[in-house]
């Protein structure tokens, strides 16, 4: 959308630009279409007009005005053919970073010989609100008046008529740009559209040309910094600096001895530390346009409301997930250092989404109440009450386990389950004695209860699958089918520790990832259509949107990484090609080509949403009894419908009216409904409208030692 | 309107309720307070000549369409009006044999959730079973004397069900390795002294314990060792010798770029019809 409105980079200043460099040989008349694509994205990335400007002039005549008197009085120059003219004079910096950013990222994706690069490329709309992390509206424009006289910009009002819009966008791009510092990868801004009027009309008013919206782009780096250093105290900037952050800027005493000025943000959570360039970008506008914060809307955090815990409304759980994992890590260092097995652990890997860091309602440490429930003494269990409310929902955390390899498991598929039975009271038994650990075991898992947290330990053999596969013919030749046990324990065991390990991998490189996935998940489930896809498969998609990001960047945010979603779901075209996800770039441009020729010669035989990783080229598994074609057309269509609803919500600028209307499923489509008693539904609390009352589900607020397993998994 | 009637013979005529031909009809009710009720479809068993069945002949009623809430004393206790019971036993689909399996293990052979099952009911006198099948009037499946758990209670009480007991597990586990170690114990030794003795009709067994190595009987050995004989004769044979065999193999490459041809045909309407930029 850059060539829109007022000093938008146009189509003509586009043909300019390759006259431009036609005339200096920089493409032939014998070069195809993409060629000269190609070559005026590379000079747009390459060079920089603010700095150099050119021009179609050929002639050296000294009385035409020199270059340089230009880059004083505009900050983009292309003169055209007669040297006087400036043919990019209404086009800001910040729109010319814009450009070259864009073809920065082109170029990178036609290196890439991306299969779909011309889709990609032309054809993919990028919006504001889908490409920028955090937009900020400025509604009443009549403030930009005021801000043009305190920061006086006389000068600039005079040149431009009296457009006191255009005329302040320059210093308040550069007042964001130099307070957002190392944050900021870039910042843009809208640009009015040109209008039109009557001849015998007065010309529209410039506060009623829409709004002025700006869009920050962030480094995901900079999301965790607190803390903005300034020069130290002695020195001559420390007073530009503290003339810049005014009452916000301290002296600070560091730990190497230095004092500095700084400016300090309080942020307790990940989800407030996200905003922090709400609180940056406010308080330099009041500080020094005297736009107050009314009028600054700030669109960033509005979905957060969505993935926090009903309880606390303070973090979006990242912390939760962290406490969960680092309890997980714990209990993985016990298993390896457990002694009195007979095979010592080889492996100890989670196989749960909250090992992923994609699980929508983080666990909580529970302490249940004993009075709420009755108990099972001899077997040290909690059981529910028929009297009482429907005990709180916990859930325990699979854990994989496998052994050391031996040659003395018996090939037996009934043997081998006994003997798992056997190693898994075995464990039980020593953790109990060793560490002190509340443990329950049964055939085919143990529940480990941990400073609050449930883990089922499921103990694996590796040649299990291929037991289970063998089956004799009459004659008595021993052949290998996949039955529908071996492939389900292969997926438990193999494949779902592996697709774990690999997305919490992605997590600790984009830290997004896991905010997005709850997001996507929560609207899924909200919809009404979790029962048709594996969690496992919402979170490949979302892995997808992180991996192959073209043409956008990675998402930093939530938010636009939940709208990128709901584009992706609704446009892609899921019957013709498959959607492949290179978790650890393992997969070369050359095998991607073989999976896709694959993929069409065996397309009656795969699912319907057919998700490709690494680890599993041709099965498809994780969507393998996944959605049907009706609930995927379901899937398809809500998300077109919502993808537009929410946009225009969160583009409005006077605030987005009902962020949950997205959340709330249509109802009347369906012939029966059942409405659920509250007293006996465990998660009642997490409902997208949450309730204004609900039940005491028997747990205790503060965490402490319990000596009881409480009741799992019970709904 | 007699035939008519007699061609829709299957037909209750007193309910008007259908049901499969040569079945009668008994309903069944969860409890008092129900209106609707589920149908029990009985038969006696029979079967066709030269088939086994392990259910005594005359004695056994063959139930379709037992109801979940409907378990195996539940059925004894509403039959026993019609004679004495000697067995029931319930399965998901008619089975003509009497799996008398040992009875599978709790631990490792969970009960799966249950839908719609069969019965098959033996009476002890043959007399039952005629009884049965003029059996009238709904059936009560849980009375006061004879609840049957349903709801919160029935949630309850499967999930105390399924806290397990350690011991119990143990002990299990323990003796179905010790049989399975006598097992295998067993057959090492007798497959030691059986080596290299000839069979009744002089045959020696091939084993894995013999002087002379040996493949294993897998479907993968034996498709390897295929292979490699095709590859010797392939080796062997002449393929450009005799005339037939020239214009065979022209005919063969015209018919492949003919298959070729075909099929870029369907991959380029395939194309076109996913293009998705038309600009005219």
């Amino acid at each position: 959308e850059l060539d829109k409105g007022l000093g938008g980079f146009s189509g003509f200043l586009v043909s300019m630009l390759v006259a431009f460099l036609v005339s200096t040989r920089k493409i032939h008349t014998t070069m195809s279409g993409y060629q000269v694509l190609r070559s005026v994205l590379q000079f747009l990335a390459t060079t920089d007009l603010t700095v150099n400007g050119i021009s179609l002039c050929l002639s050296s005549d000294p009385s035409l005005p020199a270059l340089a008197d230009f880059h004083q009085a505009f900050p983009v120059v292309f003169l055209d053919s007669s040297g006087f003219l400036n043919l990019c004079a209404d086009v800001t910096a910040s729109t010319y970073h814009q450009v070259q950013h864009e073809a920065r990222l082109s170029m990178a994706l036609l290196d890439s010989r991306a299969d779909d690069g011309f889709q990609l490329l032309l054809m993919t709309p990028k919006p504001m609100i889908r490409a920028f992390d955090h937009v900020l509206h400025i509604h009443p424009l009549s403030r930009l008046q005021a801000a043009c006289h305190r920061l006086k910009l006389w000068p600039e009002l005079q040149d431009l008529g009296g457009d006191y819009v255009s005329a302040a966008l320059g210093s308040l791009t550069t007042l964001l740009e130099q307070g957002l510092g190392s944050r900021l990868h870039l910042l843009a801004h809208s640009r009015p559209p040109v209008s039109e009027w009557d001849l015998s009309q007065d010309p529209p008013k410039h506060r009623d040309s829409g709004t002025l919206t700006l869009g920050l782009l962030l480094r995901p780096e900079g999301l965790t910094s607190v803390l903005e250093l300034g020069p130290e105290a002695n020195q001559p900037e420390a007073s530009d600096f503290r003339q810049f952050w005014g009452s916000r800027s301290e002296l600070r005493r560091f730990q190497d001895g230095a004092i500095r000025e700084a400016v300090v943000w309080e942020a307790g959570s990940m989800a407030q530390k996200r905003l922090i360039p709400h609180q940056v970008v406010t308080h330099l506008l009041a500080l020094h346009a005297n736009i107050p914060e009314t009028c600054v809307h700030y669109v960033g955090g509005l979905l957060d409301t969505l993935i926090q815990s009903p309880k606390e409304t303070s973090s979006t759980g990242e912390e939760a997930l962290a406490a969960a994992v680092r309890c997980y890590d714990d209990l993985s260092r016990l298993l390896w250092g457990l002694e009195g097995l007979p095979l010592t652990v080889s492996a100890v890997q989670g196989a749960h989404p909250v090992l992923r860091y994609t699980e929508v309602f983080p666990p909580t440490p529970v302490r249940p109440a004993y009075s709420f429930y009755e108990q099972l003494r001899e077997r040290a269990s909690l059981l529910p009450r028929p009297d009482k409310p429907c005990p709180a929902y916990v859930e325990p955390m699979t854990v994989v386990c496998h052994l050391e390899g031996s040659g003395q498991w018996p090939q037996d598929a009934e043997a081998i389950r006994r003997v798992r039975a056997a190693f898994q009271l075995r464990l039980a038994e020593l953790l109990t004695q060793q560490h002190g650990l509340q443990c329950r075991a049964t055939a085919t898992h143990t529940d480990v209860l941990k400073d609050g947290f449930v883990f089922r330990v499921r103990v694996a053999y590796q040649r299990e699958p291929q037991i289970l596969r063998e089956m004799r013919s009459p004659e008595g030749m021993i052949s290998l089918r996949d039955t529908p046990a071996s492939l389900h324990l292969e997926r438990e065991t193999r494949h779902l520790p592996l697709l774990t390990s690999a997305l919490h991998g992605l997590q600790q490189q984009h830290p997004a990832f896991s905010g997005v996935a709850r997001l996507a998940k929560r609207w899924v489930r909200a919809q009404l259509l979790g029962a048709g896809f594996t969690d496992e498969s919402l979170d490949l998609v979302v892995a997808a949107l992180f991996l192959h990001p073209e043409p956008f960047t990675p998402p930093s945010s939530p938010q636009v990484g939940f709208l990128r979603f709901l584009f992706l779901v609704s446009t892609f075209d899921w019957k013709n090609n498959p959607l492949i996800v290179n978790l650890n770039n393992e997969l070369t441009v050359e095998e991607q080509g073989e999976i896709r020729s694959g993929f069409l010669a065996t397309r009656t035989q795969l699912p319907v949403m057919v998700i490709v990783t690494p680890q599993d080229r041709k099965n498809s598994v994780w969507t393998q009894d996944g959605p049907t074609p009706q609930i995927l057309q379901q899937l398809v269509v809500l998300a077109a419908e919502a993808l537009p609803v929410l946009e225009k919500q969160l583009m409005d600028p006077q605030g987005p009216g009902d962020i949950r209307t997205v959340f709330r499923p249509p109802l009347d489509l369906y012939d029966v409904l059942i409405r659920l008693s509250p007293r006996h539904i465990p998660r009642h609390r997490q409902a997208v409208d949450s309730p204004a009352a609900s039940f005491c589900r028997g747990l205790l607020s503060e965490p402490g030692p319990t000596s009881l397993m409480p009741v799992l998994g019970y709904d | 309107m007699v035939a008519r009637r007699r061609k829709r013979g299957s037909r209750d005529p007193e309910q008007g309720i259908p049901s499969p031909p040569g079945y009668s009809v008994i309903p069944i009710k969860f409890s008092e307070k129900q209106q609707a009720s589920h149908y029990l479809y009985v038969r006696e068993h029979r079967v066709r000549e030269g088939t086994k069945s392990s259910w005594p002949q005359k004695r056994t009623l063959f139930v379709l369409n037992v109801p979940p809430y409907c378990t195996e004393e539940c059925l004894s206790r509403l039959f026993s009006p019609c004679g004495p019971v000697q067995s029931v036993q319930l399965q998901e689909k008619p089975d003509l044999t009497d799996s008398a399996e040992e009875p599978k293990s709790k631990f490792f052979h969970p009960t799966p959730v249950p839908g719609f099952q069969v019965a098959y009911v033996v009476f002890q006198k043959p007399g039952g079973v005629s009884a049965a099948l003029v059996l009238k009037g709904p059936l009560l499946a849980s009375t006061e004397s004879h609840p049957v758990k349903s709801g919160i209670h029935k949630w309850i009480s499967s999930y105390a069900a399924s806290v397990p007991d350690p011991e119990a597990l143990r002990a299990e586990v323990d003796t179905f390795m010790e049989a399975y170690d006598k097992r295998i114990a067993e057959e090492e030794a007798k497959a030691k002294e059986e080596e290299g003795v000839p069979d009744e009709e002089g045959w020696v067994k091939v084993t894995r314990r013999g002087r002379r190595p040996v493949l294993p009987r897998t479907e993968a050995a034996s498709l390897r060792v295929l292979d490699r004989e095709r590859r010797k004769r392939a080796r062997k044979e002449l393929l450009n010798f005799y005339a037939w065999q020239h214009r065979e193999s022209k005919m063969e490459h015209l018919a492949q770029l003919r298959k070729k041809f075909e099929e870029d045909k369907q991959r380029i309407e395939l194309m076109r019809a996913q293009r998705k930029f038309r600009p005219y």
